[in-house]
């Protein structure tokens, strides 16, 4: 037989009935852009995690207070003192109203010191960072500086920054910009104590804590090298703990808890587990569906077409003829469907960083688009084994006088 | 030659539990040439007789020969190969594929022989054309009428060049009118030298061939040769 008259055959036959071959490869359909909104999600927190590895750097320590105040000056000199830690700087977050010019925004403040820059690996496009002199002076975030505002705000601007105390009552600065960080490789972790450098706005602790009227801070430390950091941690912890009178034995809960930035990331990929398990499932289920989908309308229509297959066999095509002829036909919708849930995977993908949702943004490899069509294929002809079979051994007589 | 010969051809229906004989004891030969018509009430097994003529029915019992070879013990592909190059089939409800044009019906069973595209195009173009039907080569089968349909049909059965056309009631969906040209088109035929057998009912059809077969309960009652 002509090796190219099947498709054209199950070309023809698609085409002539477009809304019932679009319903049967919904199933499939479905599974591959589950499939592929998967993997892509999965590649995009595998290039985030990367980034965040090289850009913030694995051997930060963060030291985060379980009660207010617990960690204060005298815990930030213990672990600058202790052995191994190169730079630590505290770091405490606010929400805050940022007036510039005549516009108002809610910005995230953060009180930290001259260490921060080393610490947060930041770069500065323009400007300085803080230094221990500086009082009111801001360093600001690259989306902060150039797009939060209708203008641009440039070093030695004045900005006013309004912070509510815990007892209702606000206080206003005015401060003069310092400094406006580069565009930053780092990246949101979606914590309370990280946001991204980009949208941040740094001016100095003991500022910040006399506006809000509040003492202690979270503690940011680097380590060395990323291999030093399980030792440098275990050393923070033994210093802490004696200072702040925790007992290891008594099972006491200390104050604080250390995270590394490692298990930080590791925290993320879990939580974005359930969303892969949920999709993966829902592929699955969807395969399953899509499989029984086309082998229920490949019966139909080899039913429909009961006396085509009489004729077929009349004009002389044997039964690996018809075999083919309908295997094809079933391996094309399921292509089809393969196609479209490609499109609407990587549609899905595209979608993610516009509506918002707090995952890094997707990528598709390109090689899971083709195990995506391929398995689509395959569950395609798999499903049109049975059809096709039951089409191929039909008696030529019979399937011709067919009603 | 003899085209085609039959010996003592049994059939046997199997409706539940019991056999209900169709063909019973049924032997016949057609030459090369000839244009023959059997002829029955339903149910006389006519349609049954050119089927199994045509290799597309195995008999009970009995022996067919298709061009002095016997064909009744050969396997299903070797049929299939066989009906492909050697039967033309007209049947009475066309079978056209709905969804394929004039020329792409037409080019049907040449697709499952060793035939290359250019030459199964021109092979379709040109048998269309000897049937009348030049200028409707992309129609579909719901866009011509009747006549024309069974006329696709006929060229689709030449297209292989088979040594005998079998007709099954190849007028019996048309108007008197179609039907007139059908038969036209088949007394052409034989002239250029085809073999062909109508299975019909109808007296006025069978007159018009060479021979009559008559059949009755699955047996032969009569043959007539008619002078023309």
């Amino acid at each position: 037989m002509d090796p190219i008259e099947p498709f054209i055959t199950a070309f023809e036959s698609i085409r002539s009935s477009k809304a019932r071959s679009f319903l049967t490869t919904l199933g499939i359909l479905i599974a591959v852009a589950a499939v592929i909104a998967n993997v892509s999600i999965g590649t995009g927190f595998q290039v985030y995690w990367e980034e965040a590895v090289t850009g913030m750097g694995s051997n930060l320590i963060m030291i985060i207070p379980q009660e207010a105040g617990a960690l204060n000056d005298r815990e930030l000199d213990a672990v600058r003192a202790t052995p191994g830690v190169v730079e630590a700087s505290p770091l405490q977050n606010d929400n805050a109203r940022v007036r510039f010019m005549s516009e108002t925004k809610r910005l995230m403040v953060s009180g930290v010191t001259k260490e921060y820059q080393q610490v947060g690996n930041l770069e500065l496009e323009e400007g300085d960072f803080l230094s221990d002199q500086d009082t009111f002076a801001a360093v600001l975030g690259y989306d902060v500086a150039h797009d939060k505002f209708s203008r641009n705000i440039s070093v030695r601007s004045p900005i006013e920054i309004t912070v509510k105390r815990s007892n209702g009552e606000e206080c206003t600065e005015t401060f003069i910009v310092k400094g406006i960080i580069k565009h930053s490789r780092a990246l949101p972790l979606g914590m309370q104590y990280s946001f991204h450098p980009d949208e941040l706005i740094f001016i100095p602790e003991s500022t910040l804590s006399e506006m809000l009227d509040e003492k202690g801070y979270a503690i940011f430390a680097s380590a060395e090298s990323m291999d030093k950091v399980e030792g440098v941690t275990e050393e923070i912890e033994d210093r802490l703990d004696r200072l702040l009178g925790v007992m290891k034995i008594s099972r006491m809960e200390p104050p604080y808890t250390i995270m590394k930035q490692k298990e930080i990331l590791e925290m993320i990929q879990k939580s974005t587990g359930f969303l892969s398990s949920m999709l993966l499932a829902i592929a699955l289920v969807s395969l399953v569906v899509g499989s029984i989908g086309i082998m229920n309308i490949m019966l139909v229509t080899v039913t429909e077409r009961t006396r085509e297959i009489g004729l077929m066999k009349a004009v002389g095509a044997t039964k690996f003829d018809v075999l083919i002829t309908f295997l094809v036909e079933s391996g094309m919708l399921g292509l089809v469907g393969g196609a479209f849930g490609v499109a609407l995977g990587v549609g899905f993908c595209k979608i993610i960083p516009i509506i918002n949702l707090p995952l890094p943004p997707p990528v598709t490899p390109i090689e899971w688009v083709f195990i995506g069509l391929g398995v689509a294929l395959a569950v395609g002809i798999v499903s049109g084994i049975y059809p096709a079979y039951k089409a191929a051994r039909m008696r030529p007589l019979e399937a011709l006088r067919y009603e | 030659m003899k085209t085609v010969e039959v010996r003592t051809i049994e059939k046997m229906y199997k409706l539940g539990k019991i056999g209900v004989p169709v063909l019973r004891g049924v032997s016949l030969s057609i030459e090369q040439g000839e244009f023959v018509s059997i002829m029955g009430p339903s149910g006389s097994g006519k349609s049954t007789l050119m089927y199994i003529i045509g290799c597309l029915d195995r008999p009970t019992r009995g022996e067919i020969y298709i061009k002095e070879k016997k064909v009744s013990d050969l396997s299903d592909r070797a049929l299939a190969h066989l009906r492909g190059r050697e039967i033309g089939f007209v049947f009475q409800t066309f079978n056209l594929i709905p969804r394929s044009s004039a020329q792409k019906n037409v080019e049907l069973p040449m697709t499952y022989q060793n035939i290359s595209r250019r030459a199964r195009k021109r092979k379709a173009e040109a048998l269309l054309e000897k049937v009348g039907l030049g200028d409707r080569l992309r129609h579909r089968p719901n866009e011509l009428s009747g006549g024309e349909c069974q006329r696709v049909a006929i060229a689709r059965a030449l297209v292989n060049d088979p040594i005998i056309l079998l007709a099954d009631e190849p007028t019996g969906n048309l108007d008197s009118k179609a039907g007139e040209e059908i038969m036209e088109l088949f007394e052409e035929l034989n002239e250029d030298g085809k073999t062909i057998v109508v299975v019909t009912h109808d007296q006025d059809i069978a007159r018009r061939t060479q021979k009559i077969i008559r059949l009755k309960d699955g047996k032969i009652t009569g043959g007539d040769i008619i002078g023309n």
